[in-house]
């Protein structure tokens, strides 16, 4: 009886296995494309953080005040960048 | 429970090879329900996995010894305990929890490409193929639920050396950090055949090596201590093929830690990093190989299974030439886009920590597989032991200890003859005066006293650069307290790191002093008579016998004193495991911050006489302590950090008339 119960239960989980598994393939579609608005923040957040860390380092001492701020703008620039690329991405993702 | 065991198996074969085949259709005729069919089989195959898991337990729990695997790991007087933790103490259980680990790391991974479809796809693939290899193994040769008919009345039992805490912990440490290697090499592995190898990979990688790093160090610890408490021996590390094959993939990650570190600021080594990580994966497998292949003696080692070491080395070829293949296809698109500027800069300290770091990886593996080539060309196998690694590892440790202070406190690009005497001054004169200190406190051999000198040298940057930082915020207005949590909590990365650095530290001043300083003695004793080691006075007070189900205990008394100070009785014991007719050591071990007092109980007449033996081994419980302070680093390395918003990240900081730092209420 435990058998025939276990082996139903087996039967009908196996069953949802394989519907879970070949529902995708009857539904067409392309396949995703990369979203370049969360590309584009993520490469966004990782310079800002570069920037957090750079001003740390001027903060405790590492670094000259020349070479703080001419690594700041280098970074505020490539930031500004990716910023309008964000914008411009933004803008043409609305409908 | 054999039945649905095998049937999980066969079935999570199926469904991998299904799952890899639409995954790449999908990636071939750009067609979106193929390639989520694929994710869907991830899901799936890590639902057989457990479930395969779940009848494995079943059986060891209800003693079916019609289970081969069952009747080897167990028998019916093993606790409970034992008995669930047997479900790894064999080499096919073991197979079975790696690829249950290697399914939730997938089902996780997979997922947190879901915004990168482009990485996703190839990255899905990658693990589906490991995950193909591993359910053909545990379906063929590795099955644990092969039959054994008819059942015996009753099983061997497990491995009485298996039979420890340390050891239940220990498998599962060690294959969360193998495998959880997987999923950056798989995003890697992505990167590479999708063409996107900007600095996106490298931050999406990120997080899954550090936890996985953090399991493998836990791993490698928790290894260690077992070997301390259980072989015996004095000692916790014996560079062991075993405990080297976990060791060369944990140098090439924290390698890879470190240098990733280079690529998001400045855009280079993207080529080195890919082969980091590459080979890391490579590593975790030739591990594995080397544990389950029987090339290799070792305490630690599974059974010789040939066919299965054969599997392994094929596995191994197929991925090292597949993704190497892959770097030398993106060779062009992977050159760095900036150069070194000044050798006097942070990034000229991490590529000497990373050369340092693969160095010792070579001289590891090429101490492991030397039996293995000295058998090949002349027919036996030559061991290479500790003078061998000491030779190579004990430099190339004081560079890297060395580095640790460097690196972190130097700035980007370059480093002014100023800036280095801001920084590095006072740390400086802290390891002179700790040198001159333990030098009148009559350390005098030169390597620990320069691992110590060192330490303090990396405790005094970190010092200083966080008393810098809480300085700045106080500045601000801030309390003291909330100053400095407020710095770690909004510099995760960086002071997780430190505070790693801190652990390494504590770890390496357990092995310096434990390896140099450790002090032994042995003698025969009768019921009353006392020795002396170093400043402990032991009397032996007689044996006791006793029993527990399957063992035979005899345990000595060891009476323990420092000078006049009462310190308490310690109980060395033998088990004798009948069964496996195996007797095992039980240390007892009276461990304080200072030292361990490690007695063990060689042998004993039937007079009563026994044979002692005392080791006093200085600051060991530094190394597991430190173990704990890596793993806390790691963890809040790992945190989810909070968004930054540009209108306040964008504002430079400016110096105050009074010396102070930042600007309308802003601090870093």
């Amino acid at each position: 009886m435990i058998d025939a119960v276990l082996g139903f239960a087996l039967v009908g989980l196996a069953g949802a296995a394989g519907l879970f598994l070949l529902g995708p393939l009857l539904r067409a579609g392309p396949l995703r494309k990369p979203d370049e608005r969360a590309v584009l923040e993520a490469g966004h957040q990782a310079l800002l953080r570069a920037l957090h860390d750079l001003d740390l380092d001027w903060a405790v001492g590492k670094l000259s005040e020349d070479d703080y701020h001419s690594q700041r703008s280098h970074l505020l620039a490539e930031a500004s960048a990716v910023l309008r690329r964000l914008g411009r991405a933004s803008h043409e993702a609305e409908p | 429970m054999g039945e649905i065991g095998r049937f999980a198996l066969q079935a999570g074969t199926a469904v991998a090879l299904y799952g890899l085949t639409a995954t790449l259709l999908g990636l071939w005729r750009r067609e979106g329900g193929m390639a989520q069919a694929g994710q869907r089989a991830v899901v799936v195959w890590t639902l057989l996995m457990a479930l395969a898991s779940v009848s494995l337990l079943v059986g060891l729990l209800t003693r079916d010894f019609s289970i081969r695997f069952v009747a080897t790991a167990s028998e019916s007087t093993q606790s409970i305990f034992y008995t669930i933790t047997a479900f790894w103490g064999g080499h096919d259980g073991a197979l079975l929890l790696w690829a249950l680990v290697l399914g939730i790391y997938m089902t996780l991974g997979v997922r947190s490409l879901r915004d990168h479809p482009d990485l996703q796809g190839p990255a899905t693939a990658t693990l589906l193929a490991v995950a193909i290899f591993f359910s053909v193994l545990l379906a063929t040769a590795s099955n644990p639920f092969h039959p054994l008919l008819p059942p015996p009345p009753d099983g061997q039992g497990l491995n009485p050396l298996l039979r420890n805490p340390w050891m239940v912990a220990h498998p599962p440490a060690l294959y969360l950090g193998y495998v959880g290697m997987s999923v950056p090499f798989a995003i890697a592995v992505g990167a590479l055949i999708s063409g996107r190898l900007d600095e996106s990979w490298i931050e999406l990688s990120r997080r899954w090596v550090l936890v996985a790093w953090a399991f493998l160090t836990l791993g490698i610890l928790l290894g260690a201590k077992w070997a301390y408490v259980v072989l015996g021996w004095g000692g916790y590390w014996a560079w062991d093929p075993v405990e080297n094959a976990a060791l060369m993939p944990w140098l090439t990650a924290t390698a890879f830690i470190h240098s990733i570190q280079i690529q998001a600021r400045r855009r280079m080594l993207a080529a080195w990093n890919a082969s980091l990580i590459l080979l890391t994966f490579g590593l975790t497998i030739f591990g594995t190989f080397l544990v389950r292949s029987g090339i290799l003696s070792s305490v630690h080692a599974f059974a010789q299974a040939p066919t299965i070491g054969y599997m392994f080395l094929g596995l191994m070829a197929l991925l090292l030439i597949g993704s190497f293949g892959l770097l030398v296809w993106r060779w062009e698109s992977l050159r760095s886009h900036g150069g070194v500027e000044s050798v006097v800069s942070r990034e000229t300290a991490f590529l000497a920590n990373n050369l340092l770091f693969v160095a010792a990886a070579v001289v590891v593996f090429l101490g492991t597989i030397f039996p293995a080539l000295t058998e090949v060309f002349r027919g036996v196998k030559v061991n290479v032991g500790p003078p061998y690694y000491n030779m190579v590892m004990v430099p190339v440790g004081i560079g890297i200890l060395a580095l640790m202070g460097l690196g972190p406190m130097m700035p980007w690009r370059r480093a002014t003859a100023e800036q280095l005497a801001h920084n590095f001054l006072m740390p400086a004169a802290l390891a002179v005066l700790g040198a001159l200190l333990l030098g009148v406190l009559g350390v005098r051999k030169a390597g620990p006293l320069m691992v110590f000198a060192l330490s303090l040298f990396v405790v005094g940057t970190v010092a200083l650069e966080a008393a810098r930082g809480v300085s700045v915020r106080v500045g601000r207005g801030e309390g003291m307290a909330l100053a400095a949590v407020r710095l770690v909590l909004r510099n995760r990365r960086r002071y997780g790191g430190y505070l790693v650095h801190l652990g390494v530290l504590l770890v390496f001043a357990g092995v310096a002093a434990s390896s140099v300083f450790s002090t032994q003695s042995q003698a025969v004793l009768r019921p009353g008579q006392r020795f002396e080691v170093g400043r402990y006075i032991l009397e032996y007070g007689g044996l006791r016998g006793s029993a527990i189900p399957g063992v035979e205990i005899t345990e000595a008394a060891v009476r323990v004193w420092t000078g006049s100070r009462w310190l308490g009785i310690l109980s060395p014991q033998r088990y004798f495991y009948a069964s496996q007719e195996q007797s095992m050591h039980r240390v007892a071990i009276r461990s304080s911050p200072r030292e361990d007092l490690y007695v063990i109980l060689s042998d004993w007449t039937e007079d009563g006489a026994a044979t002692i033996r005392v080791l006093v081994n200085p600051l060991v419980s530094w190394m597991w302590a430190g173990g704990v302070v890596i793993v806390l680093g790691t963890l809040l390395a790992a945190l989810p950090e909070r968004r930054l918003r540009p209108a306040r990240t964008t504002r430079p900081l400016r110096r105050s008339a009074g010396g102070g730092l930042g600007e309308e209420g802003r601090s870093p």
